[in-house]
């Protein structure tokens, strides 16, 4: 027997993994999910945040501005609403003290680098610096503008002072007329220093001024190697410089360029663009922190859903593996199998009566070996009386038939050695019932051996090439005495169109025919006796005829069985042992065929006996050479 | 030959016929049949002394009984099977209406043919000369 493991399965097939992918989907796939939209939110938030955070810094740093431009504006609105302004400009004697009040201005106000006036021809008049006095600033940018009544804001940049300059002109007035112009030089070392203010701003933020006109960058960039006067470009400055405010993400200015967070702002004043940014990098690392935790969670969750579906499948499997494994084991016939599972739920309800059925089994099983044994040790004790029943008849068909061979012979020999001798006494008649009683208890042994051979399956059919024709030929032979001893007709037919040869066991063949032709002649007192071979299809049909007593109704189902006649008194005055009529039912049903009878009480009885012919038949015993 | 008529008593005159069977009874009961038709009748009580017997006659015809002890009818006739000297004696069985399968049994082992038990003197002879029209060498005889 093939030693039963328990039966694996593909690993995609088990339960296990098919619960524990199951677990690990529904817990990964809302995680993943949750953590994609926590994510996003959080960075869209951290975005909104970045950016007002970069606005609220650019709104700042451009009201400092306007702190730092209102400051000169209202110093200069002072100096020109003064009367002593224009009075100095016409008397030259009254400059020297202007020059003084100028210079304790600009000392005191750290917005103003330098205050001076120049008149229409340009030329400096008075001045916080000394050095300026009578410079001419008819070619500086802010000049023409300055004379025509306005007040001027001109930011530039200076080569000479390496900068950026901003200067503010209002118009000095004499009547209608102008006959001078104030100007204040701001400090930018201040506009320096509110950009680079960096509150809020990060280790990568930085806030610094472009320059519409000439391009310049403005302000120190916090980035090594990017000096001020050189032209500069981003998004961002484009934005701003077209005269727009806003915010945006765009790579800034530097190579190779650093993506960043940016507000823009257009400063008018200033002719310049306000750019206030702060790298992505930088902006992003809430972001990055955030992500970092939320998907480190995320693992945990499902790690810790995984190892729960993994311990559940477990459990759950375990015990359905330990019954695979026992069914196995109570397959192979170990019926001391039990499944160990202590729990009250379903799988201890199937663990239980998992174990109720292996009882049962066992029991049931042990049960049909025991009843198995029995049954083998009858059926030993039935083949063995079987064979000591066949022997004992072999035994006794010998035993008894030796002495009757040797009456027999003895019997024959002395009545043939008296035939034509008139002994004139009844010896010969006494010899002649001594053979014939012979006979009669031959006849008997024979037949008794004839059916026991073949109630024990021991008759071996001999299936042999034979004629039809010949075969009635010998019956009639041998039978016909019978009949004509009690003056009966005795036929026989044979159908024309049966085959010339058939197989057939002989023996068997003429073994019923004599019984039944015999048992025809005994029970018929006057009238004929016919025997009939009848093809019927592929059927043979030996058909016995007579004219005899009939048999009633009632005894027809039971004649065929052993050492039955009709009547008991029928025994004593037609003499037989009731086997004949078994034995030629026991030969047809060996045969392949049946017997049936045909009777009226009075007027004869007809015996059918159908067996199968067999043509192409080979001989199925001992090939006979 | 015509079955029916008398078989002539000469029948059988001059030939060597030997007969085995263990019972003494049945023996002598053939021995006389045999004697009744001329034959010099030679007997023995198993196969062993048969095979003694036959090749001491040399016989025509031998009979033999299936069951006997030391050396039973099947291995009488593989001993005569075996022997070049006398294998071509016809051997006919004797067999008892008991062994049914005996009789295909014994023509297969070598016998000639088979003659049913119990000896009635009416059939014996009539049984014998219908086999005995069988055997080519012995119908020679049986014309002369």
């Amino acid at each position: 027997m093939q030693l039963l493991a328990t039966p694996q399965l593909p690993f995609y097939k088990q339960l296990r993994w098919k619960l524990t992918a199951i677990f690990l989907i529904v817990a990964i796939v809302p995680i993943v999910f949750i953590t994609t939209i926590v994510l996003r939110q959080v960075e869209d938030q951290n975005r909104r945040q970045v950016f007002t955070q970069l606005e609220s810094i650019s709104v700042l740093k451009r009201q400092q501005i306007d702190v730092w431009i209102k400051n000169g504006k209202d110093l200069l609105n002072i100096m020109v609403a003064s009367p002593q302004l224009s009075t100095a400009m016409r008397l030259p004697i009254a400059q020297p003290q202007m020059n003084t009040l100028f210079q304790q201005i600009s000392e005191s106000n750290a917005t103003i680098a330098d205050i001076f006036i120049y008149d229409i021809d340009g030329r400096i008049v008075s001045s916080s610096n000394e050095t300026l006095i009578d410079r001419i600033v008819r070619r500086q940018p802010y000049f023409d503008a300055s004379l025509l009544g306005e007040h001027v804001q001109a930011p530039y940049f200076d080569v000479s002072a390496g900068g950026l300059v901003l200067v503010s002109t209002e118009p000095v007035y004499q009547g209608d007329t102008i006959i001078g112009v104030a100007a204040v030089r701001y400090n930018t070392d201040e506009l320096t220093d509110i950009l680079l203010e960096r509150v809020g701003l990060g280790d990568s933020g930085e806030t610094y001024l472009v320059s519409q006109e000439n391009n310049y960058f403005l302000t120190d960039s916090r980035a090594e190697g990017y000096p001020q006067n050189r032209a500069y470009r981003s998004d961002g400055i484009n934005s701003a410089l077209s005269g727009e405010n806003g915010q945006d993400i765009y790579t800034n200015y530097q190579t190779p360029a650093v993506p960043v967070f940016g507000s823009y702002r257009w400063i008018p004043e200033l002719n310049a663009a306000l750019m206030t940014e702060i790298s992505e990098d930088e902006a992003l690392d809430a972001v990055n922190d955030a992500r970092g935790i939320i998907i480190a969670l995320a693992i945990l969750v499902s790690a810790l859903a995984s190892g729960a579906g993994i311990f559940i499948t477990n459990r759950l499997t375990r015990p359905i593996l330990h019954m695979t494994s026992s069914a196995s084991k109570i397959g192979q016939g170990d019926f001391s199998q039990r499944v160990s599972v202590t729990r009250d739920d379903e799988i201890g309800l199937l663990a239980n009566a998992f174990n109720s059925m292996t009882q049962a089994i066992q029991d049931r099983t042990s049960q049909l070996q025991t009843a198995r044994d029995e049954a083998l040790a009858a059926q030993r004790i039935a083949n063995e009386n079987s064979r000591l029943k066949s022997e004992f008849l072999s035994m006794m068909s010998h035993e008894l038939r030796t002495p009757m061979n040797a009456i027999e012979g003895f019997t024959g020999i002395m009545l043939k050695r008296m035939a034509g001798v008139d002994y004139n006494d009844k010896t010969e008649r006494y010899l002649h019932k001594v053979q014939s009683n012979s006979q009669r208890l031959l006849g008997l042994i024979n037949d008794f051996l004839d059916l026991s051979r073949i109630e024990s399956g021991r008759l071996e059919l001999a299936y042999l090439p034979m004629s039809p024709v010949e075969m009635a030929q010998k019956w009639r032979d041998n039978l016909s005495s019978l009949a004509d001893n009690k003056h009966l007709a005795f036929d026989v037919n044979v159908d024309t169109t049966l085959p010339q040869t058939i197989y057939g066991d002989e023996e068997s063949l003429t073994k019923i025919a004599i019984n039944l032709v015999g048992n025809a002649i005994k029970f018929t007192e006057a009238g004929s006796v016919t025997l009939s071979l009848i093809k019927r299809d592929n059927q043979m049909e030996l058909e016995v005829k007579d004219t005899g007593m009939g048999i009633p109704a009632h005894a027809r189902d039971f004649i065929f069985d052993e050492f039955r006649q009709v009547d008991q008194s029928s025994k004593r005055v037609h003499g037989g042992t009731g086997l004949g009529l078994a034995i030629v039912q026991k030969l047809a049903r060996e045969m392949g065929g049946t017997v049936s009878v045909q009777s009226q009480v009075g007027a004869g009885s007809t015996f059918t006996v159908l067996l199968p012919i067999n043509i192409e038949e080979e001989p199925v015993l001992y090939g006979v050479g | 030959m015509d079955l029916k008529q008398e078989i002539p008593q000469d029948l059988l005159k001059g030939w060597d016929v030997v007969v085995l069977d263990d019972e003494e009874d049945s023996l002598e009961v053939a021995e006389i049949i045999l004697l009744e038709y001329g034959a010099n009748v030679h007997t023995a009580c198993n196969g062993k002394e048969g095979l003694d017997v036959v090749r001491d006659v040399k016989p025509r015809l031998v009979i033999s009984d299936l069951s006997m002890p030391v050396m039973d009818g099947w291995g009488f006739i593989a001993s005569m099977q075996a022997d070049r000297e006398l294998m071509d004696i016809p051997v006919i069985a004797l067999t008892a209406h008991a062994m049914v399968g005996d009789r295909e049994r014994a023509i297969t082992a070598g016998f000639h043919n088979y003659l049913t038990k119990p000896l009635t003197v009416d059939r014996f002879m009539k049984d014998l000369v219908t086999l005995l029209v069988d055997i080519p060498v012995l119908v020679q005889y049986l014309n002369d």
